[in-house]
């Protein structure tokens, strides 16, 4: 089988969606689920595991183990949406494996036994399907998945049951929130079954009005059916009210709007300590200057990497910083850096 | 007034259901009942007590945890997981819809007869909880000519 892992992606979609991913969720037949196993059967689990894996070297993974690895390369590995918060929590025997390109991640001995995810970029939903069940198929001839004809891949949580899949697509939805469109599309996601959260999974805030939207159901509707309703009766028509957002604020309220990036671009240019909250939250308004054409000179994709260069897992990692203070300078010099910005002449640049 | 009867207070209350959900009232008690339909057929489990064989899981247990134990518990605690799944999953359907899509590449398709066989029991189940005893018994009939047309499942499947 070959897998997508280099396939060209669609960018199209890239003013709104940030990250599409889809994940699967399996566990092995006959073994307890990860919560109720002693530490040998999450041994044994891990390494059955582990050993089908390694023995798949075109998956291209990487192995990270929580237990021994410094914790700063799990933060970086979280802030990239390879691994989840709940696989970083102490807890049992873990694994996780992840391609360096970040197109595939798994982890082993989460919620359940194994969770694969593929990622695609901006409007790559079918590409992060096409690497999640790439690897999920390789693995089905080496590794025996609890399963039954009524109720399909059986997993710890019920509401996983069935397919055991989880779609979902990380969105900028500035626009919309800033005509006040939110709370429709709350219901609009919710009358779809779709489940809409923050940027840090359930419950949590909208930082930077970044949105999580995923899909609730995975018992009787088949993944590819699962993809196109996401694709074609949601995504479209978010991407369409987004945009339509956009110009609706752009065409008539220009001075607002313009106010609010260039704001966004003096204080990231010129701040000389900068939290994480802060910067993520001017950095969404930056990308929502670049997105509607308010900004030339900064590339979309600068500030999507910005975006992710300014967690504090990716600052240690790049400066060696672990005290607050001196992260929030490294986090302004990265931005003053990048954006051009410290001096009036450079400004211009 | 119309008193419906499909799990004991304590099978209920166990499966943390409310009174309402359960259609809880009078303190008869079913599982006798159930037996005493199930008796000529023997291949249908009661599953009145939800405690998982495999593991020791209870419902109680899950309601705390929202995880199940191993992959038997769906079984062992089917009765009152299914309105749960139903509610989650496919809050507009009657009953749990079946699986749809991947499955494992060694799995083989049930053959016609043994499809028919899971919706004849998972009917007879029903009818057993809705009280339909004549239903039941005629379901428990239609099992049993079908189990004896058709081979039995290979067990090292």
């Amino acid at each position: 089988m070959i897998l997508p892992f280099e396939q060209h992606e669609d960018d199209g979609l890239l003013d709104v969606v940030l990250i599409s991913r889809a994940r699967l969720a399996r566990n092995i037949s006959g073994e307890p689920f990860v919560n109720r196993a002693n530490r040998e059967e999450q041994i044994r689990i891990r390494d059955g595991i582990a050993s089908a894996l390694r023995g798949l070297p075109e998956l291209g993974l990487h192995w990270f183990d929580p237990d021994t690895a410094p914790s700063a390369e799990g933060q970086v590995l979280l802030e990239r949406h390879l691994v989840s918060p709940k696989f970083l929590e102490p807890g049992p025997h873990r694994l996780a494996g992840y391609r360096e390109d970040a197109r595939l991640s798994v982890m082993i001995n989460e919620e359940d036994h194994l969770r694969i995810q593929g990622y695609g970029l901006a409007g790559g939903l079918s590409l992060a399907w096409a690497n999640a069940k790439g690897c999920e198929r390789l693995l089905d001839e080496h590794l025996n998945f609890a399963f039954n004809e009524q109720l399909g891949y059986l997993t710890a949580c019920p509401t996983n049951v069935g397919t055991g899949i989880r779609l979902s697509l990380m969105l900028h939805l500035p626009g919309i929130s800033l005509v006040g469109g939110m709370d429709r599309m709350q219901h609009a996601a919710n009358d779809l079954n779709l489940e809409m959260r923050g940027t840090s999974g359930e419950g949590s805030e909208a930082i930077g009005h970044l949105h999580q939207i995923s899909n609730r159901r995975t018992l009787g509707m088949d993944e590819e059916d699962l993809l196109h309703f996401l694709e074609d009766d949601f995504l479209s028509r978010v991407v369409r009210e987004e945009r339509r957002a956009r110009d609706t604020l752009l065409n008539t309220r220009r001075e607002f709007l313009d106010d609010r990036v260039q704001r966004a671009l003096a204080m990231l240019r010129h701040a000389r300590l900068l939290g994480e909250r802060e910067a993520l939250d001017l950095l969404s308004e930056l990308r929502l200057g670049v997105a509607v054409g308010l900004l030339t000179g900064v590339p979309l994709e600068t500030a999507n990497q910005l975006m992710q260069r300014v967690r504090s897992g990716h600052l240690t990692r790049a400066t060696g910083c672990t005290e607050e203070e001196p992260l929030r300078i490294q986090r302004a010099d990265l931005v003053r850096r990048e954006l051009g910005g410290g001096t009036p002449q450079s400004e211009s640049t | 007034m119309k008193t419906e009867r499909h799990l004991c207070s304590e099978c209920a209350a166990q499966a943390g259901l409310t009174a309402q959900e359960a259609h809880v009232d009078a303190p008869t008690n079913p599982v006798e009942m159930i037996k005493q339909v199930l008796a000529a057929g023997p291949e249908i489990e009661v599953r009145a007590a939800p405690e998982c064989p495999t593991c020791g899981s209870t419902f109680a247990r899950f309601r705390k945890m929202a995880l199940l134990g191993c992959p038997d518990c769906y079984q062992a605690l089917e009765v009152p997981l299914q309105p749960l799944i139903l509610r989650s999953q496919a809050a507009e359907a009657r009953e749990l819809p079946e699986h749809q899509g991947l499955r494992p590449s060694g799995f083989k398709s049930p053959t016609q007869s043994t499809k028919m066989l899971i919706r004849l029991e998972r009917d007879l189940q029903g009818a057993i909880h809705a009280e339909q005893y004549e239903r039941a018994a005629d379901l428990r009939d239609k099992i049993r000519k079908l189990n004896e047309g058709i081979e039995p499942p290979d067990p090292t499947e």
